[in-house]
């Protein structure tokens, strides 16, 4: 790939790396600092103490904080992410939750940036016309829309009223279009905020494009409006939308308990709730550890996708710029 | 004082006045519920019911007003609000002041903290904190708090990235103001509007995550009320009655769009002032066109004609005539210049030709454009976009933004070949590297290959020139295509432009500031001056002997090269007007050393100095032939 900035690229992995260890840190120490016994809150309360003895031996607790947190780390690095209270093997547990969420996740994330674009590339066209002025309106609104309170009413209307979609979609594996048709719900009350903020912020930097001269330029060498939007003053204009996409990827994957809850989607985000609520700190550290991880590589993703999108940021990062 | 209040009535909206309206009531509702005692007595016959005038919000499942709740709920969902996103508002602002006033490593390693923040699942972390450490009111306003920090961080460190280059946060520390001194007196008044105006958002944020953690059993205590409980009442009685969760999550809702709309106020009414006015929004122009300025004597019509073209455009002042009766013809192998200063309205006169004038200009105003047969003055946007870039081609002023930033030049100049000669991509590719070599691109294989980042000023200005000419025009509309590159760039640009009209018989109109620039090439001068011709005739004569004394001053404001060194060059005092509303008399009457009352008895109307000749001027008192 000509001029395109590997090196860059690494120390941006390098600095992510960090990111990761400091999450996997804080939330190891934010565990340490709670009070009580850890094998016996991982065993329960029914526990022998000779089974505290063999939890203790085994994630050796006895160790001190710095030896413990580099054992897990060592375990985790090669996929282990240990047995739970129940007896879960915690990695496998999350193997079967994460595609749920992920497909939750990539739905939403389609869906917003599907219809900010689309209304965008209409309403850039025609500015402060009544459709530019009505979608400005809407994204206004949507973006002040708590998750939930779209929840309860999508709810109400078509599960409850209308009885269109099921109270609890159907198993992922089992029957994956009734699992598709059940999640719409779910996407729709995590799509339309989002696909607020997305409008927005495509909307003021395709604004500014058009007025910019090259599209000018375009259009002076006698280009169809159509191919003037599509081929020369969107991409310059998608950069911002890019990194908030990015910036959301994990927000949607650990952040949308209140819809798997209120839905009933048993994804990553429900998983972590019961693990909090039960206190059962293998599983929370485990679900964390992924949910960091898969913010990290959305966020190398994202920097290669600014570099293939803008030359500029390219040459922008040679020269030490950002 | 009542002026005033009406004022401000008409510079809000009816969205700004809701918002108002509303949080008064939330207002209304805080001061409520903290000094009244309300009566919630349960009332066990009337439960669940729908709202109705006695129950407007309708009753709990132990017949408890639900209306009342939110009442007696607000303070308590208020305070958590305000505390948390003030300490927010403290601790995260501080801390992105910091990271935008420092930069370098603190700045890195503060990002490396945020990207950690943001990787962590913020309400898993909230449950968790509250369920571990109890969920008392401080628990939860503490928690809710540090969760917001990260957006108060992240948004103070942009706004300070913005400023801390100005001149003034320089200045001071250059001066060797003390680094607290300069944040506090220099930074903080000025990032604080916009940062104020997002924690007016931040705090329906926190309003919503307080209803999050409710619908999670993990708010504030069980004998506590607030908003968020009711709708988590609400949501456990959903299947049998569905009015309290929505009617107090729309409660929520209401509050945040209020806080939102106000916020987005704020910011506007203290950043910069609007002056675009929508289309349409100027009725009816109050002025009337001009009489056409001469009839064209050109006995055969030449390629491009420009007859009597007004550009009008509506602003918060009044219509402002930018072009206002222009006539100018350019013909095959033609070099005409336009000269004026900037202001003059020649910019507007290049766009209109391309009918790429602001699209909120006045249409129903007389003119013509002709090329060939074809009008193109108010013609259907298909017929001038079938002859933009094929018949008439444009190079703007700026070499670096006319250029997409993200495409290579190559393509660049190939696209309008696909388009208008539907070539195939490698045939438009091959003749794009021809181009390239035609103008003057040295190398032009590789460079083809390129974005306009990596080329200098005039490498770009000639790639601008080879996209104009890829679908082989027959007149060329540059607008102050020199202006920015230096005098040495400029020569050669002007040999090529010079060049290419020999070679393809190529008509030029050649938009520019400095006479100079086209002395020895134009083959005719055309003087504008606020939005109208005020001399006309071939580069010569008008040299020789200029008849208007605007263009005299325009001659006498170019250095000679072989006048005597040192000598003061001749500037027109004050600045050319801009032309609102109807026209009195001469416009450069005001700067004119001749000028008297009989130039503002009436506007000049462009003369032939003897008929059947191109040489014009619109002046009562032209200057006397020596």
């Amino acid at each position: 790939m000509q001029g395109f900035n590997w090196r860059w690229i690494g120390r941006r992995a390098a600095s992510l790396f960090a990111t990761l260890l400091i999450v996997t840190l804080l939330t190891a120490l934010l565990l340490e600092l709670l009070p009580g016994n850890k094998a016996a809150t991982i065993l329960g309360t029914s526990a022998t103490p000779e089974q505290i003895a063999i939890v203790e031996e085994n994630l050796k607790l006895n160790a001190s904080f710095p030896v413990r947190f580099a054992t897990w780390v060592g375990r985790a690095l090669v996929g282990d992410l240990g047995v739970s209270r129940n007896g879960e093997v915690v990695a496998q547990a999350i193997a079967v939750k994460l595609p749920q969420s992920l497909l939750l996740m990539m739905m939403t994330q389609l869906a917003a940036g599907a219809a900010a674009l689309l209304v965008a590339a209409y309403t850039a066209q025609r500015p402060n016309r009544a459709g530019d002025r009505m979608a400005s309106v809407g994204a206004f609104g949507a973006v002040a829309l708590p998750q939930f309170v779209l929840a309860l009413v999508l709810q109400f209307v078509f599960i409850r009223e209308l009885k269109v979609f099921p109270s609890f979609p159907s198993n992922l594996s089992n029957d994956p279009l009734g699992n598709l048709w059940g999640l719409l719900p779910a996407v729709a009350s995590l799509a339309v905020p989002l696909a607020g903020i997305y409008y927005r912020v495509l909307r003021t930097d395709l604004g500014q494009t058009m007025q910019s001269d090259f599209v000018t330029r375009a259009r002076a060498s006698g280009f169809s409006p159509r191919r003037v939007l599509w081929s020369h003053a969107l991409r310059p204009s998608s950069l911002t939308l890019v990194s908030v996409m990015g910036l959301n990827t994990a927000t949607l994957l650990g952040g949308t308990i209140v819809i798997e809850r209120l839905f009933n989607v048993n994804g990553l985000g429900n998983y972590l709730l019961l693990a909090v609520q039960e206190r059962d700190f293998v599983r929370v550290q485990g679900a964390v550890l992924v949910i960091a991880v898969i913010y990290v590589v959305t966020q190398l993703f994202v920097d290669v996708m600014l570099q293939l999108f803008d030359p500029r940021v390219r040459s922008a990062v040679a020269g030490g710029v950002v | 004082m009542s002026m005033n209040v009406a004022a401000a009535f008409r510079q809000r909206t009816w969205g700004w006045w809701l918002a108002a309206l509303w949080s008064m009531l939330v207002g209304v509702a805080f001061v409520v519920g903290s000094f009244w005692e309300l009566d919630l007595g349960q009332n066990l016959r009337a439960r669940l019911q729908s709202p109705s005038l006695t129950h407007p919000f309708g009753t709990t499942n132990r017949g408890v007003d639900v209306f009342k709740l939110m009442i007696e709920g607000t303070p308590v969902t208020i305070l958590i609000a305000l505390s948390a996103t003030l300490m927010a508002l403290v601790v995260g602002g501080a801390f992105g002041l910091m990271l935008g006033y420092w930069r370098g490593r603190v700045d890195q390693a503060g990002i490396v903290l945020l990207d950690a923040f943001s990787a962590f699942p913020a309400l898993v972390a909230v449950i968790a904190a509250v369920l571990f450490f109890g969920n008392s009111v401080r628990n939860v306003t503490l928690v809710i708090g540090l969760l917001t920090v990260p957006i108060f961080t992240r948004i103070m460190r942009s706004v300070t990235l913005q400023y801390v280059d100005r001149d003034f946060v320089r200045a001071a520390r250059m001066l060797g103001a003390r680094h607290r001194r300069v944040l506090t007196r220099e930074l903080l008044p000025n990032v604080a509007v916009p940062v104020l105006g997002y924690a007016l958002i931040v705090v329906g944020i926190v309003i919503a995550i307080e209803g999050a953690l409710s619908l999670f059993g993990a708010g504030v205590p069980e004998e506590t009320n607030t908003w968020g409980k009711v709708i988590a009442g609400g949501n456990q009685v959903f299947e049998r009655s569905a009015h309290m969760a929505l009617l107090s999550a729309g409660t929520v809702f209401a509050t945040v769009l209020a806080l939102n709309k106000i916020a987005e106020d704020w910011t506007a009414r203290w950043g910069s002032f609007g002056m675009a006015v929508r289309a349409g929004a100027v009725a009816t122009p109050d002025v009337e066109p001009l009489a056409n300025t001469g009839p064209n004597v050109a006995a055969v019509a030449p390629l491009l004609v420009i007859d009597n073209v007004h550009t009008w455009l509506p602003t918060a002042f009044g219509v402002v005539r930018a072009v206002d009766g222009v006539s100018l013809s350019v013909d095959h192998g033609e070099f005409v210049a336009l000269v004026g200063e900037s202001g003059s309205g020649k910019t507007m006169l290049a766009r209109s030709v391309l009918g790429l004038a602001p699209t909120n200009r006045l249409t129903k105003v007389p003119g013509s454009i002709r090329y060939r047969d074809t009008e193109l003055f108010g013609a259907d946007e298909s017929v001038i976009q079938q002859h933009r870039g094929f018949h008439i081609a444009m190079v703007f002023q700026d070499p670096m933004t006319q250029l997409n930033p993200v495409m290579r030049v190559g393509a660049q100049i190939a696209e309008p070949i696909r388009v208008h000669l539907n070539l195939s991509r490698s045939a438009a590719d091959a003749r794009a590297v021809d181009l390239l070599a035609e103008v003057g691109v040295p190398d032009p294989r590789r460079r083809a290959r390129q974005y306009a980042h990596e080329l200098s000023g005039g490498l770009r200005q000639r790639v601008a020139i080879a996209i104009a000419l890829a679908a082989d025009p027959s007149v060329l509309v540059m607008d102050e295509p020199t202006s920015a590159l230096d005098v040495t760039v400029q020569a050669e640009l002007l040999d090529l432009v010079d060049r290419l009209r020999q070679d393809r018989g190529l008509g030029v109109l050649f938009i520019t500031h400095d006479l100079g620039v086209v002395a020895s090439r134009a083959d005719r001068v055309a003087v504008m001056y606020a939005g109208r011709i005020v001399e006309e005739g071939s580069t010569v004569e008008v040299f020789a002997a200029p008849r208007h004394p605007y263009t005299r001053a325009l001659i006498d404001a170019v250095p000679a090269i072989t006048g005597p060194g040192h000598q003061r060059l001749a500037a027109i005092g004050g600045i050319p007007p801009v032309v609102v509303g109807p026209r009195l008399g001469c416009s450069f009457a005001p700067r004119c050393p001749s000028g008297d009352g009989a130039c503002l008895a009436a506007v000049p109307l462009l003369t032939a100095a003897s008929p059947g000749t191109q040489r014009r001027h619109a002046c009562v008192h032209p200057l006397v032939l020596t």
